[in-house]
């Protein structure tokens, strides 16, 4: 339904999503959710494909007629991006299926280079194309006419996300099953290289999280400056991690409206004209929205 | 140092199935709690010197693979009576810990004859939300060990990694393990038994350590109550959910006070 009034501009996501919210909340077994999760995007993606009225008989879901109508606009189906935080099988998932993998952190480019250059290996590996439209990356945006009113305008909702939007008790991070035995093996794989760094004498590398607004733009969490100085970055952060589709949150914390329709404006009229042809000339992007050819749209203006 | 138990390995469903023998004399089966078998223990020694003891792993458990197979409770059910049945334990008593106790309670009241006389200790499989039982799942990381046992340390030691053992694949195992109970007792611990507990003719023993932080006496009282046989609640003084750990003397007292019965 979106995809028809959005005349074809859906993009479909699909989050395993947080422990907290899915298992906990929603009360899903962690130990069937992966096996869910796959079987409930394969479930989506026949129904918007197949063309006859069919049955769905899944392991886990049960559906004797499915009629999905109205269909989407977007043929064969919306693209699907796989939001992940770093696994190897993730990164599989989406290359096998053709999927966008985008690597969402709150934590900025300067986290994401590991994973991004991981991600890029694995491809090479698997013998895909290093087209850059196969990744998103997601990066908060400050933009201001100078960088000091950036650093003024940005500080307080900036302080107020890092300092009190992200806390999670750890009795819901992780239940039994949520992460994949490769995750866990690759995890307490470092964990053992950290412990014997330490007690050799290097000592772990605790990248120890900002709080402060000058650790926060330091460490890459929010990128801050005046337009160029952001499109420069972005440039340089996009041609980096490899990655052809940018997910920006310009409001963050407890960002006004105001200033985040500034924000925006400032980013859609002086920032982004600068980038957004960055990789078109050399790729093309097959993982963007098809809308609807517009000679054939309801003629809703007023002449 | 006690003998090792010796060592089986099955093929049952297609997956492989740990088991450990230990001991002659009337067959006793024993199925782990929460975490499963990492490794032999003193309550096992114990109850071997007048029994033949065997101990079968589960699916997910150390030992066996398989979990991810099972979906729904009836699943869990076959998968943990073909074991019972590859092992040699048709009609055996048995014990049952914790997490498994949910599963032997129910192959017991389901298939009459399979199990003998049932000794469970600290069972899941019912829950009461005016006296809710502990979130296993949702416990602080590190707290785990304060809630299966008495004595923290009596856990940390029963989990410990031994010298020759990955640390790597021990770590994996754990995780398995505690996902694999998971799948079935996930979210609350009740499995449906308290409608089938009434098929249940075999006598049972309920034991419970006292200072068992997961599961409320009153669920044993009402296991107790709804069993279609004899069955009654014992306190172990001095003992944790995972009470054989704690107290193995005492526990193995009330198992043989109770078979001898």
């Amino acid at each position: 339904m979106i995809d028809c009034i959005s005349g074809g501009r859906m993009i479909a996501g699909f989050p395993v999503g947080s422990p907290q919210d899915t298992v906990f909340a929603y009360g899903q077994n962690p130990s069937m959710l992966r096996q869910r999760y796959f079987e409930a995007i394969e479930f989506i993606l026949r129904a918007w494909t197949e063309k006859e009225v069919f049955a769905f008989d899944g392991r886990f879901n049960k559906q004797r007629y499915v009629n999905v109508w109205p269909r989407p606009i977007q043929q064969p189906h919306p693209p699907v991006w796989i939001p992940g935080g770093g696994s190897v099988e993730t990164w599989r998932y989406c290359a096998q299926n053709d999927y966008v993998y985008c690597f969402l952190s709150y934590f900025g480019y300067k986290i994401a280079r590991e994973q991004m250059h991981g991600y890029w290996a694995e491809m090479d590996r698997l013998g895909k194309d290093r087209n850059p439209f196969r990744a998103g990356f997601l990066q908060f945006i400050g933009v201001g006419e100078t960088k000091r009113e950036a650093m003024e305008l940005y500080r307080e909702p900036a302080e107020y996300f890092y300092g009190r939007c992200l806390h999670v008790d750890p009795r819901w991070v992780v239940p039994p099953g949520y992460m994949t035995e490769a995750t866990i093996r690759a995890r307490v794989e470092s964990q053992v290289q950290l412990a014997a760094k330490a007690s050799a004498g290097g000592g772990p590398s605790i990248n120890q999280s900002a709080k402060d607004f000058e650790g926060i733009v330091e460490n890459g969490y929010v990128l801050c400056g005046d337009p160029d100085e952001v499109a420069d970055k972005l440039r340089e952060i996009a041609l980096d991690l490899g990655v052809g589709h940018l997910m920006l949150l310009l409001q963050f914390g407890n960002m006004s409206k105001d200033l985040t329709r500034y924000n925006t404006r400032l980013f859609a009229e002086k920032v982004m004209p600068q980038i957004r042809e960055l990789f078109e000339d050399e790729w093309e992007d097959h993982w963007w929205i098809k809308t609807r050819d517009a000679a054939r749209r309801a003629h809703t203006e007023a002449a | 140092m006690r003998a090792a138990p010796s060592e089986q390995v099955l093929e049952v469903n297609g997956h492989p199935v740990r088991v450990w023998h230990k001991g002659s004399g009337p067959r006793i089966g024993f199925l782990p709690g929460i975490g499963g078998l990492p490794r032999w223990t003193p309550f096992l020694d114990a109850l071997a010197e007048r029994h033949e003891v065997v101990a079968p792993s589960l699916p997910g458990l150390p030992g066996a693979t398989g979990h991810d197979e099972l979906d729904t409770i009836f699943d869990w059910l076959l998968a943990t009576r073909d074991i019972l049945l590859a092992a040699g334990l048709n009609g055996a008593a048995l014990v049952a810990v914790s997490a498994s106790g949910a599963l032997a309670a129910d192959v017991a009241a389901v298939w009459p004859g399979t199990v003998g006389r049932l000794a469970l200790i600290g069972p899941f499989g019912l829950f009461d939300p005016s006296e809710p039982a502990t979130d296993i799942w949702a416990l602080r990381p590190g707290h785990l060990p304060d809630f299966m046992c008495r004595d923290r340390e009596t856990y940390k030691a029963f989990i410990e990694q031994p010298d020759d053992a990955d640390a790597v694949e021990w770590k994996v195992e754990q995780m398995r393990a505690l996902e694999a109970t998971a799948r079935f007792l996930f979210p609350t611990g009740n499995t449906g038994l308290d409608k089938r507990l009434h098929r249940l003719r075999e006598p049972l023993l309920l034991l419970r350590g006292e200072a068992d932080r997961v599961i409320p006496r009153s669920y044993l009282e009402r296991m107790a109550d709804l069993a279609g046989g004899s069955a009654r609640v014992v306190d172990i003084p001095g003992a944790g959910h995972l009470a054989e750990l704690d107290e193995p003397a005492a526990v193995v007292a009330a198992i043989e006070h109770f078979l001898g019965a």
